[in-house]
């Protein structure tokens, strides 16, 4: 893979790493940081990639990796009702709550959560990039969803599937 | 669950997320540009945090037989009542991870550690409960209690006693037996899907999971001088590798790779509490002690390795402060047979901090793209470079 290709897969999976890094790491600026630490490492380490089909995966697992090292880093996180409360009320009216509600799931619950339901990764996948075995996955999802369920089913006109 | 219902729950990245992006992208240099003087063989760099994080369902192997005999006698006194509390308490957290009014001091953590040894080998439990509560104007002041909706764990500014430890271990251990009772079908499967990764790691001559924790064990005992008895050992595996993570319940873990299918060491890495410091000012972008850390290396390397040092490059970054980033110096090494060492210490006391190998120094540095300088640069740290030799 070129630099030429390199770039135009990064620009492709712009949004994936956004939300990825915003699932760990609450302040954009450090998401920042982290996905230009992220493209640094996967591009030094770019000749490791085995199969180029799994770029994508590789890079997100690289992110993972730095945004928990910034928020090592900088140890000072910002409470959940902190972020929340700095959320613009734009936001809000798109959230409908379920936003919510995935973003207080326990992290371990949370980061299988975003990556099944909005990226449309496959436990596969996600077991790849988590480094976990897909019944990890799989219990991690479970968990999330019972917990999700009575959110979603106490909303009006939300159905639980 | 419907896919869609979660698909505008979070926004696209905003214009600065792009712009950095675009930034990162233009600053990287063209394949024919790239340097393969001097560039970094480094693999798998971890963070604890990253490791803890998929810590929580890993299978962890206990340090001795009986550990799982103590463990399920507790949980077999729990009864479902009891289960169905627990259970009820861990739905009701909100907070997005388990936190407490302090941390433990180092005696408490060592003393943790030592009681959790306890409770799992030796059968030592609390004599009673921990106090759970559901909101912060039910704690009494100067007891141990959890708040389940907070997550918030509140701790007495004396010293913890064994009995409120254990309490708190007890808890622990209780609430992750009736997350595995919960979901034990995805967790069999996760067993199942590992038992078939290590069985053919095996038919391949390949190290069974014991005898991998047990290697890795005998590599860290040549390193450092520490006492395993206490501490958490796991094993993972990915990609025909294993990765022993050996926690030392104290804030420090050491990390090691091993090629699944013949055992050889690939990686090492340490995190501890200091691993993130810079406090060494870096005047006239020289390090007065460069020599006596070379010689660490020289001494580390030679506990595992008869190679001849041929070519040795020291280099280490500056950060915005004119500090040594994360007092860290790092050697890279040609060897005469071709093979190639990369290892890190801290300057400040020689901590042994990352030790990887390569059997073809050429080729992994042909593999590389981006050099060290470029990285260093594009981070916004001046990256410095001595031959030693």
């Amino acid at each position: 893979m070129n630099k030429e290709e390199f770039t135009k897969r990064v620009v492709e999976a712009e949004n994936t790493l956004y939300h990825v890094a915003k699932t760990i790491l609450w302040q954009d600026s450090d998401c920042e940081d982290a996905v230009q630490e992220a493209i640094l490492k996967a591009y030094t380490n770019l000749s490791k990639l085995r199969n180029e089909d799994f770029f994508k995966t590789w890079l997100v697992r690289i992110l993972i990796n730095e945004c928990y090292k910034i928020r090592l880093k900088s140890k000072a996180q910002v409470p959940y009702e902190e972020y929340m409360e700095k959320e613009e009320a734009p936001n809000q009216l798109q959230d409908s709550g379920i936003r919510s509600a995935v973003l207080s799931l326990p992290e371990k619950q949370r980061m299988p959560v975003v990556l099944f339901y909005v990226e449309g990764y496959s436990v596969t996948e996600i077991a790849r990039i988590l480094h976990v075995p897909e019944g990890t996955v799989k219990s991690r999802l479970s968990a999330a969803r019972k917990q999700l369920k009575d959110f979603l089913e106490s909303k009006e006109g939300f159905v639980y599937g | 669950m419907d896919k869609n219902q979660f698909e505008s729950i979070f926004p696209d990245a905003p214009e600065s997320f792009d712009r950095k992006i675009h930034a990162v992208l233009e600053s990287l240099p063209e394949e024919e540009n790239m340097s393969k003087k001097i560039v970094s063989f480094q693999k798998n760099k971890k963070t604890a945090v990253a490791c803890a994080a998929v810590a929580v369902l890993a299978i962890t192997i206990p340090v001795s037989a009986g550990v799982l005999n103590y463990r399920q006698q507790r949980m077999a006194e729990l009864t479902d009542t009891e289960k169905e509390e627990i259970s009820t308490q861990m739905e009701e957290r909100q907070a997005e991870a388990d936190s407490s009014t302090r941390d433990m001091t180092k005696e408490e953590l060592v003393r943790y550690a030592q009681l959790e040894y306890a409770y799992e080998s030796e059968g030592r439990f609390p004599d009673s409960e921990l106090a759970v509560i559901s909101s912060d104007s039910e704690v009494v002041n100067g007891t141990v209690c959890y708040d389940n909706v907070s997550g918030m764990l509140y701790l007495p500014d004396r010293d913890l006693t064994d009995e409120e430890l254990l309490q708190i271990i007890d808890y622990r251990v209780k609430q992750e037996y009736i997350l595995e009772e919960e979901n034990a079908d995805v967790y069999a499967e996760a067993k199942e899907n590992r038992s078939q990764e290590i069985a053919a790691m095996v038919a391949n001559g390949g190290l069974d999971e014991n005898g991998a924790i047990e290697a890795g064990k005998s590599w860290l005992a040549d390193y450092v001088d520490v006492d395993l008895s206490n501490a958490t050992i796991s094993t993972s595996t990915f990609e025909e590798t294993y990765e022993i993570t050996i926690d030392m319940n104290n804030g420090t873990t050491y990390y090691i790779d091993l090629d699944g299918n013949d055992g050889s060491f690939l990686d090492y890495t340490v995190m501890d509490t200091e691993y993130f410091n810079s406090t060494v000012a870096i005047t006239d972008d020289t390090l007065p002690e460069l020599d006596s850390c070379y010689a660490a290396v020289k001494e580390e390397i030679a506990k595992h390795s008869d190679v001849t040092l041929e070519k040795v490059l020291a280099f280490y970054n500056k950060d915005e402060n004119g500090n040594l980033e994360s007092d860290m110096v790092t050697f890279q090494i040609e060897a005469t047979d071709g093979s190639g060492l990369y290892v890190s210490v801290r300057y400040t006391d020689h901590t042994l901090l990352t030790y990887q190998v390569c059997d073809d120094y050429e080729e992994e540095l042909a593999s590389m793209n981006v050099t060290m300088e470029e990285n260093a640069n594009i981070r916004g740290l001046t990256h410095i470079e001595k031959i030693v030799k």
